[in-house]
């Protein structure tokens, strides 16, 4: 049974905005917000004795507070004092565009207590760009966030260029960046500045081309660089292979809505995490990555057409390995060491019956070791009960079966073996 | 039995130490919750502040110590379970309510809060009275700032130039 989602074999120009809503909820969350839960009556009020104490904190203290501000509340203290102004321009700020949004297009969302969020933008703020090129070029300190996720940059390669010259210059850390176009085959291309931002220690990339990375420099690298998103980018394989080769400390790499058959291969030392959404992906080869915790698969769409859709899984070296999934019976083909894992045959339906379940023979891990079984998403259909039956009837040592429903109130059955 | 614990409190009573504010006011309170302060931990550690010494904090009067070791005391629990993993929704949600309330003061005390905090390197108090300030002046032009802070009366000079301010960046005031 395939998992409801993304039809792939879709025409390319309706998918752009079901990737989009999908990429921008996978992003991370600003660190700093416009909501203010702490301001109460009693701070609105000067102090009681008329003293400002807080502008004579020591720098250090004063300095936590300006980095927690978003850029424009930071930018508005540099007229306080001279003591304030240099604290601001010296604190490494966070400047996420959904803030630069105006008041008066906000209203309802500031009433609910919210941030503006692009993802709540049917039609694009305007000259939002613009306001994003001021904040960078007038903060003169470093930038410790950049969040851009509400504007369309066809047609702006003078301020992608100049925004990427400034993150560069500015010692970028965390960088999000989506291209909000309508339709794919409208694609803008990042400037390979990208690869002078050496700070960086999360990138987050959405709906551009990806930069040729064949005439680098081999000193070229992400040192720093724990955390990469990249959604929906035109990229060549090669390229992304370069990329994961230049991060030395990656820890966890996201891919959704890639543009081209997934062909990876890991050999790392520092990967926890990998996530393929979204994607056609022909093979995931792991070859030996010792951190490697979670290789999660969604909407992973194996090539070859829809008669005959196989993906290759094959695990080599990866004790950490604690999560797998998920993976479609008859598609995806998991091999683990040099065992490769048969499931039951299919026949080429995709149904997978109680005969097929006793026709793969005894199953050792099954019948000895099986303590606990956990299955989510239970549609109650055939298939799954006379899996379940099977499990039952087999498992000697099983303690407790959870199962939980879909789309209705989790429901817990315990089993108690007789 | 004076072995000092980790304060895991596996022999029904837990381990207490006695902290002397700046005042000479006397402070019982659990080791588990006087360890929140990176400062203090490892004179605890090394098994100091029982008994009848205590430990001086001349930086710190009574007011304020009694505040800090309120704030403690409720944290105390959550850090012990090494903090977010094992907590409940609810235990957290209650912990917020409190963070929420603890922090709705004059400045005066949250000024020696935060000094305190930093003091005694209190990392979740420091950050909750960092938080504190910045919510006090996120959305605020520097004139309401200004007052909320309780800064004297803009000289004309000053006027200007935070009208002048306003005209050039004009984006950080929509």
């Amino acid at each position: 049974m395939l998992v409801g989602g993304l039809d792939l074999s879709r025409n390319d120009g309706d998918m752009t905005p079901v990737l989009m809503q999908q990429a921008l909820s996978c992003l991370p969350v600003p660190p700093v917000t416009t909501d203010a839960p702490l301001r109460h009556v009693l701070a609105a009020r000067p102090p009681q004795d008329g003293l400002d104490r807080i502008s004579n904190l020591p720098v250090k203290l004063l300095r936590d507070i300006v980095s927690r501000l978003p850029a424009k509340d930071a930018m508005r203290t540099t007229v306080l004092s001279t003591r304030w102004r240099r604290i601001c321009h010296s604190v490494p700020l966070v400047l996420v565009d959904a803030h630069l949004i105006p008041r008066a297009a906000t209203g309802i969302l500031r009433l609910l207590h919210r941030d503006a969020d692009p993802r709540d933008y049917r039609t694009l703020p305007l000259h939002l760009a613009a306001t994003v090129s001021v904040a960078l070029a007038v903060h003169p300190g470093p930038f410790r966030c950049v969040y851009v996720t509400g504007s369309n940059m066809e047609a702006q390669d003078a301020a992608t260029a100049r925004w990427f010259q400034l993150l560069a210059a500015k010692g970028i850390k965390e960088l999000v960046f989506m291209n909000r176009i309508k339709k794919f085959g409208t694609d803008v291309h990042l400037p390979a500045t990208l690869f002078r931002c050496i700070s960086l220690t999360k990138l987050y990339l959405g709906f551009w081309c990806f930069p040729e990375t064949a005439a680098l420099p081999r000193s070229a690298a992400f040192p720093y660089l724990r955390e990469v998103g990249l959604c929906s980018l035109i990229m060549k394989p090669q390229d992304l292979a370069i990329l994961l080769d230049r991060c030395p400390v990656l820890e966890k790499l996201m891919m959704i809505g890639c543009r081209w058959p997934v062909c990876l291969q890991f050999q790392t030392r520092s990967l926890r995490c990998v996530q393929v959404c979204s994607s056609i992906v022909t093979e995931i080869t792991v070859v030996h990555a010792s951190l490697l915790e979670r290789l999660l698969l969604w909407d992973a769409w194996g090539d070859g057409g829809r008669v005959h859709m196989s993906s290759k899984i094959k695990i080599g070296h990866a004790l950490k390995l604690r999560f797998l999934g998920f993976l479609v019976p008859g598609m995806h083909q998991l091999e683990i060491g040099n065992t490769a894992i048969k499931g039951p045959q299919s026949g080429g339906t995709g149904k997978v019956n109680l005969k097929s379940w006793e026709e793969a023979g005894p199953i050792e891990c099954i019948q000895r070791h099986i303590k606990r079984l956990v299955l989510r998403e239970f549609q109650g259909k055939k298939a799954e009960l006379n899996f379940l039956k099977f499990i039952a009837e087999r498992a000697q040592v099983l303690q407790k079966m959870e199962i939980v429903l879909t789309l209705v109130t989790p429901l817990q059955i315990r089993w108690v073996p007789s | 039995m004076a072995a000092p614990e980790s304060g895991d409190g596996n022999n029904g009573a837990a381990r207490m130490v006695t902290l002397i504010s700046s005042d000479n006011t006397r402070f019982e309170v659990e080791a588990a919750a006087a360890s929140l302060s990176q400062t203090l931990q490892l004179t605890i550690l090394d098994g100091g502040g029982g008994g009848g010494d205590g430990i001086p904090l001349p930086n710190v009067d009574s007011a304020t110590l009694s505040k800090v070791l309120e704030y403690c005391i409720k944290h105390a629990p959550a850090a012990a379970n090494g903090g977010a993993p094992n907590a409940t929704a609810v235990d957290r949600a209650e912990l917020e309510r409190f963070d929420n309330e603890f922090v709705n003061i004059d400045q005066s005390v949250l000024y020696s809060l935060i000094m305190a905090a930093h003091n005694l390197e209190i990392e979740g108090l420091q950050s909750l009275v960092a938080k504190k300030v910045a919510d006090m002046i996120k959305g605020k032009s520097p004139m309401e700032i200004r007052r909320t802070l309780g800064f004297p009366d803009p000289t004309p000079e000053e006027q200007a130039e935070m009208n002048a301010h306003m005209l050039e960046y004009g984006w950080a005031y929509e």
